[in-house]
């Protein structure tokens, strides 16, 4: 197929949603946000958890470390240029946008490619299928003004998985491999695990938190993710052990549906997900211990 | 599953049609917070009303409107961008940033170019003409209007011009402001008065550069080199650290290494994969070994050398071969260099065999993409510090590593001086306090010798510009400027152009306030990368008005006070100097459009930017606006990118007409010289005896631009450096250093006293608070060996004694230095004589002074003061540092002039009763080194070949007319110059 410099188009456009809180009204009016002031976008990518894959794809839960060199590593090998922001959401759009304006400009040129297509393959399954569905399905739930741009970005890359037979190789992505889950880990990362979705399967941003908070009636205080869930556990563990797992539910069902497209990434963030809420029900008292 | 199939496909041709549409209409569609470059940059179309929330509002989301101003930082010679947010509702900046739109910074600026604010608002600054009152020193002054300062200064210069004293008339340049308006000014009132700061900055490295390549500086493609070899701290500083430094960043992202030369372990150094520390002044020697490795390994680029090497010059020359076979040059080549062995390299720099045998592999791994450079550093320290820029472009010589992609260019080839309005003619008479006769070879102005010249009894000045330079701080032997300044006898008027309080100021007769980034224009441009770009400098409320469709003719009208810029002050000077025009100076300054009134900077700028610039008329129309109007609203505009290597362009057939090739393939041709819109100077070599200019070289049949050297090849043999009296130097070579090991007592050790601090710039940026509360002293760097041996700690004060005196400082005990070698840095230890002037970095001093013995005794420390900044009664530091460069003598090189600023010293505890920052000077001993150092010298009335006191093809700012080259007579005096030009 061609067409890729519109695919690519999109991927742009998605990014520079991401990266500009004042967005001019064309942008705005393209994806359909409205009014979308910087501060909902601040709210969004600045303040909620951290569009980063490494924040998603690491135990601890951090940024740069193992996988930024991993990533980082794969763009020398590759010679493509590195962006400031490797593992970051707004880069890795631009970075495949980047890949797909080559192959557009490849197309007559099949041994180039050849090349291109295999390293546009590997870094679709190894570094985006890998954490930005469940990324973009999440922020899709929490702020639904955004749904046009999640979709278009899940769009471009399930129609990337299926023109390139993605889900015909069966692969796990190395990153997702030999990924711990909630039962491996048990107590070692005490409560901190559930900011560590990389474990959990699930996602708990700060918004999350917020939200089901006042469902379960558990005041959220204003901190870093792992501060808020250590402060709400202290007022009432109980509350937040369902709290989470209908966090885990919700979004374990929002992985299975996405398995279609994108094949056994997600099947890994849903099995892990699973884990996590049998744990969550069965070993209360040991994760209470733990606290 | 993904719920709008079909969506990223729709909705990408959507977009990409309003992307097009979008920038059909010269908008920027993805604006990104900075254009994909930084993190926070408003878009350019939103300039004109940009809005952020008021952070001294906060928590209350009170909406600030800007209009958003480019202009060019005047701190450093980086010329970055800046883009000045001045507040719609006060009209005053409010703060500073970079401008994303700059081709060499690209919206980067270090903590310099934000702190211009501090600048413009510093409530110590000069902001009226003020005319000395009482004797001089003394602290007394009188405000005066700018009509008369101009009329009494204009009135000395004419009358020095009609008495034909023109050579007492000098302008002493510190920071560069727009490449060549300063000597053009000079030009055209007949002048040969330009004297530049740059034998105590870069001479030493231009030189070893020129001798090579008939231009004086590199430029290092650092974003797409393998290998980067820096003779210096230039991440962090120096020409053009902030440019440079974030290239040289994106480089080792992709894998490229660094090695860094330093003696101290600079924040440069901690970011290089080599990091060495050599003795000082033994770097050329290590290159050499490292060329040793790569002629005798045979990695050398063979084409490249045979080609572009004047090798058969040498063989000719010096081995006395006609019609040698490059194989024959090979041989000699490895004969030349067998000497620099990694064990002779160790010995002489203390870094072991195995590190030099591994970067040297490293390096010659590189190929055409070593990116190399030193430019002050030890160039600038040592005896012979060209040598050291002479043989690092060696390596990248035998590499092939010039003009490549990952290489280092040639610097006019990356830069762009666009022609003006006007070039009037050279000057006629040459300026002997600038140029003396015994450096016949120097790359600038001996202006670091004006005090002794003027003692030597070889002139003296009528009327003494200093531009925003610091004389008395900045150049070694500061108390026989403070000697020569306050003797009216030798230097009659005194007028300094500075924004700013500085301790050379307190001397003059008239102090004129110039402006700061934000309140002048220039016109810059830097080699940073391999392309051409120009970034206007501009006075940015003066520039709002103008956009706004206001007529402004006078920056001053927009300044704080009476600040004016110096473009404006020129041209009124000049008008002045010859209100009637019977001198010939009038007409360089008559408007285009109205001979009987001044040229305004519109019109100057216009003419440039319509005329001299190719592309941007085009571009400007692109968006409907007039090129000036362009540059007002972007602040740059870039000319070209990927340059390449115009020594291989093929020599038009318009210039080959009637040419003639030399027996030396040197392509000479009697058309005239095509009028280019790029003045870059460069070297302009010698027409052959009919006096047709050299074009071009032949190069295998083919006839090539080459270089602008007298073989029109890259000189591995100088037959310049040969025939002017230095033939043991003529090839890149080790000239051992001054303070060379063999040459020191056994108990004293090397003082670094150049290394700048990132912060800092000069003295110019004291008055900037937020600068000076991160940086303000400037402790001795000593080895824990070296201060266990003399049984000092962090609690002593040290006195640091030199051939002419001793400063008292303040110990570092660090493991960050070599031992056996001390460091005090740059920029610190200001003084004023008055309570009155710079508060926040600068001590009041008493100067007692007995004969020439001169006590500089600290007074009162900087402490907080009340101001219209209530900053000021926050600051909180009282210990400024040390003025350690009044202790220094001059040490010119005897070669490139430039003074070679390591010192040899002694270190001891400091005596009962010395005092932190103290400092004592004997300028009779100051006279005894500088005569010792004259005699190092070859006078080129000893050596000239042809009866000229210069090489003619050589750089030199204002460059006289040929008569004016003929060499003085009788020896030893500047007068009685013959009347006709030997024949070349």
């Amino acid at each position: 197929m061609s067409g890729f410099e519109y695919l690519a188009e999109t991927l742009r456009a998605c990014a520079e949603i991401a990266d500009n809180p004042q967005l001019g009204t064309p942008m705005r009016d393209l994806f359909g946000l409205g009014d979308f002031p910087d501060f909902e976008y601040t709210d969004v990518f600045v303040l909620e958890i951290v569009p980063d894959a490494a924040i998603f794809l690491s135990e601890e839960a951090v940024l740069g470390g193992e996988v930024q060199e991993r990533i980082v590593g794969f763009h020398r090998a590759l010679g493509i240029e590195q962006v400031d922001d490797p593992t970051g959401l707004v880069g890795q759009l631009r970075n495949y946008a980047s890949l797909l304006e080559s192959v557009q400009e490849n197309l007559a040129e099949p041994s180039r490619l050849a090349i291109l297509n295999r390293v546009r393959s590997t870094y679709l399954l190894e570094h985006i299928l890998v954490w930005l569905p469940t990324y973009l399905s999440y922020v899709e739930s929490l702020f639904p003004k955004l749904t046009s741009w999640s979709q278009a970005i899940l769009d471009v890359f399930a129609t990337e998985t299926k023109e390139l037979g993605i889900l015909e190789w069966n692969l796990e992505p190395s990153a997702l491999a030999n990924r711990p889950n909630l039962r491996d880990v048990g107590g070692k990362y005490g409560l901190e695990v559930f900011a560590a979705p990389y474990i959990t399967g699930f996602i708990v941003s700060k918004t999350l938190l917020r939200t089901l908070g006042q469902k379960y009636n558990v005041a959220p205080r204003l901190g870093t993710r792992k501060f808020m869930l250590s402060s709400m556990f202290q007022q009432d563990a109980s509350a937040m052990l369902e709290l989470l797992t209908e966090a885990a539910t919700m979004q374990m069902e929002r992985w299975s549906a996405l398995e279609a497209d994108f094949g056994l990434p997600l099947k890994s963030w849903r099995i892990n997900a699973g884990i996590a809420i049998e744990e969550i029900q069965s070993g209360r008292s040991a994760l209470l211990a733990g606290s | 599953m993904v719920a709008k199939k079909g969506l990223g496909l729709s909705l990408g041709r959507k977009i990409h049609k309003a992307r097009i549409e979008s920038e059909a209409r010269g908008e920027t569609f993805y604006q990104g917070p900075s254009r994909g470059d930084l993190m926070s940059f408003p878009p350019k179309e939103l300039w004109n009303n940009w809005t952020e929330l008021d952070s001294k509002s906060w928590p209350d989301r009170v909406e600030k409107h800007y209009s958003l101003v480019p202009t060019t930082c005047f701190n450093c010679e980086s010329a970055c961008g800046l883009l000045a947010y001045i507040d719609l509702e006060t009209n005053t900046v409010r703060k500073f940033e970079g401008n994303p739109l700059h081709p060499g910074s690209r919206g980067r600026n270090c903590a310099k170019g934000p702190a211009t604010l501090n600048q413009v608002q510093d409530p110590d600054r000069i902001l009226y003409p003020l005319k000395r009152q009482g004797k001089r020193g003394e602290g007394k002054w009188v405000r005066v209007s700018w009509d008369e300062a101009l009329d009494a200064i204009a009135l000395r210069i004419r009358n020095a011009i009609n008495q034909e004293r023109t050579d007492e008339v000098v302008c002493h340049i510190g920071r560069p402001g727009e490449d060549g308006f300063t000597e053009r000014v000079l030009a055209s009132w007949g002048v040969d008065g330009h004297n530049s700061h740059t034998n105590v900055c870069s001479s030493g490295g231009r030189a070893g550069w020129h001798y090579w390549t008939g231009i004086d500086r590199p430029s290092a493609d650092y974003a797409n080199a393998k290998v980067i070899f820096l003779i210096s701290a230039h991440l962090e500083t120096g020409h053009y650290f902030n440019p440079h430094a974030q290239r040289i960043q994106e480089a080792k992202e992709k894998g490229a290494k660094l090695i860094v030369f330093d003696t101290r372990l600079s924040n440069t150094a901690t970011h290089a994969d080599y990091w060495l520390a050599p003795q000082p002044g033994s770097e050329a020697a290590i290159n050499l070994s490292i060329a040793n490795y790569i002629i005798s390994n045979k990695l050398y680029h063979r084409e490249f050398i045979r080609r572009w090497w004047n090798w058969s010059e040498y063989m000719l020359e010096v081995k006395g071969v006609a019609d040698a076979k490059f194989e024959d040059f090979e041989e000699a080549l490895v004969e030349q260099y067998a000497e620099f062995t990694f064990e002779y390299a160790a010995a002489e720099s203390g870094v072991d065999v195995s590190t030099l045998a591994e970067i040297a592999a490293l390096i010659a791994s590189a190929k055409t993409q070593l990116a190399s450079h030193t430019w002050r550093s030890a160039s600038a320290g040592n005896l012979g510090g060209w040598q050291i820029s002479r043989t690092l472009l060696l390596l990248n010589a035998l590499l092939g590593a010039i003009a490549t992609e990952g290489g280092t260019f040639p610097n006019a080839w990356n830069k762009f001086v666009p022609r003006p309005i006007h070039v009037p003619p050279h000057p006629a008479k040459w300026n002997e306090l600038s140029w003396p006769v015994e450096y016949p070879l120097a790359m600038n102005e001996l202006s670091f010798l004006l005090p002794h010249l003027l003692e030597d009894g070889r002139g003296k000045l009528d009327v003494y510009f200093t531009r925003v330079y610091n004389p008395v701080w900045t150049n070694p032997d500061g108390m026989a400027w403070v000697e020569a300044l306050s003797d009216e006898k030798k230097v009659e008027c005194f007028v300094a152009l500075t924004p700013t309080w500085n301790e050379s100021a307190y001397f003059a007769d008239y102090i004129l306030p110039m402006g700061h980034a934000s309140e002048r224009h220039d016109l810059m441009s830097y080699e940073q990368y391999n392309g051409q770009w120009v970034s206007f400098r501009q006075p940015v409320l003066r520039a709002k008005a103008a956009l706004e469709g206001r007529v402004v003719t006078d920056s001053r009208e927009h300044n704080p006070g009476e600040v004016w810029e110096e473009n404006e002050f020129w041209i009124d000077l000049s008008w002045r100097i010859d209100p009637t025009g019977e001198m010939g100076i009038r007409k360089f300054y008559e408007s285009p459009n109205d001979s009987s009134r001044k040229i305004s900077v519109d019109e100057y700028y216009s003419y440039i930017f319509d005329n001299s610039i190719p592309g941007l008329p085009e571009t400007a129309a692109k968006e409907n606006i007039k090129p000036l109007e362009y540059m007002r609203r972007y602040g740059s505009f870039e000319i070209s990118r990927n340059v390449g290597q115009i020594f291989e362009d093929q020599i038009p057939d318009s210039e080959l007409t009637d040419s003639v090739v030399s027996s030396m393939d040197r392509v000479y041709s009697p058309s005239p010289k095509p009028v280019g819109k790029n003045i870059v100077p460069m070297g302009d070599p010698d027409p052959d005896a009919q006096g047709r200019r050299p074009v071009g070289v032949k190069v295998d049949q083919e006839l090539l631009r080459g270089f602008p050297t007298p073989s029109g090849k890259l000189e591995f043999y100088s037959s310049t450096l040969a025939k002017w009296g230095w033939p043991e130097h003529a090839l890149p070579g080790y000239i051992k250093s001054h303070v060379h090991p063999q040459s020191l007592a056994s108990d004293e050790m090397v003082l670094i006293s150049t290394f700048r601090l990132p912060v800092q710039i000069h003295t110019r940026s004291a008055n900037s608070k937020w600068l000076d509360e991160i940086a303000h002293t400037n402790p001795l760097w000593i080895h824990p060996s070296d201060a266990k041996r003399l049984g000092i700690d962090n609690t002593d004060l040290v006195r640091v004694s030199t051939e002419i005196g001793y400063f008292v400082v303040k110990p570092w005990v660090t493991e960050g230095i070599k031992p056996g070698v001390v460091a005090c840095s740059h920029h610190m230890g200001r003084w004023k004589l008055q309570d009155h002037g710079q508060r926040q970095l600068m001590r009041t001093v008493t100067l007692d002074h007995s004969g020439r013995n001169w006590h500089l005794n600290p007074k009162e420390p900087v402490k907080p003061y009340e101001s219209e900044d209530p900053d000021t009664l926050r600051i909180w530091w009282g210990d400024v540092g040390v003025h350690q460069n009044l202790t220094f003598p001059v040490h010119p090189d005897p070669i490139s002039g430039m003074h070679c600023w390591h010192q040899a010293v002694t270190i001891t505890k400091a005596e009962a009763g010395d005092v932190h920052g103290e400092v004592f000077v004997d300028t009779q001993k100051s006279r005894d080194v500088y005569n010792k150092w004259i005699d190092m010298t070859r006078d080129a009335r000893d050596v000239s070949p042809n009866g000229q006191r210069r090489p003619r093809w050589l750089m030199r700012p204002l460059k006289p007319v040929a008569k004016a080259f003929a060499l003085p007579s009788p020896k030893g005096t500047t007068d009685a110059l013959p009347s006709d030009m030997p024949k070349v």
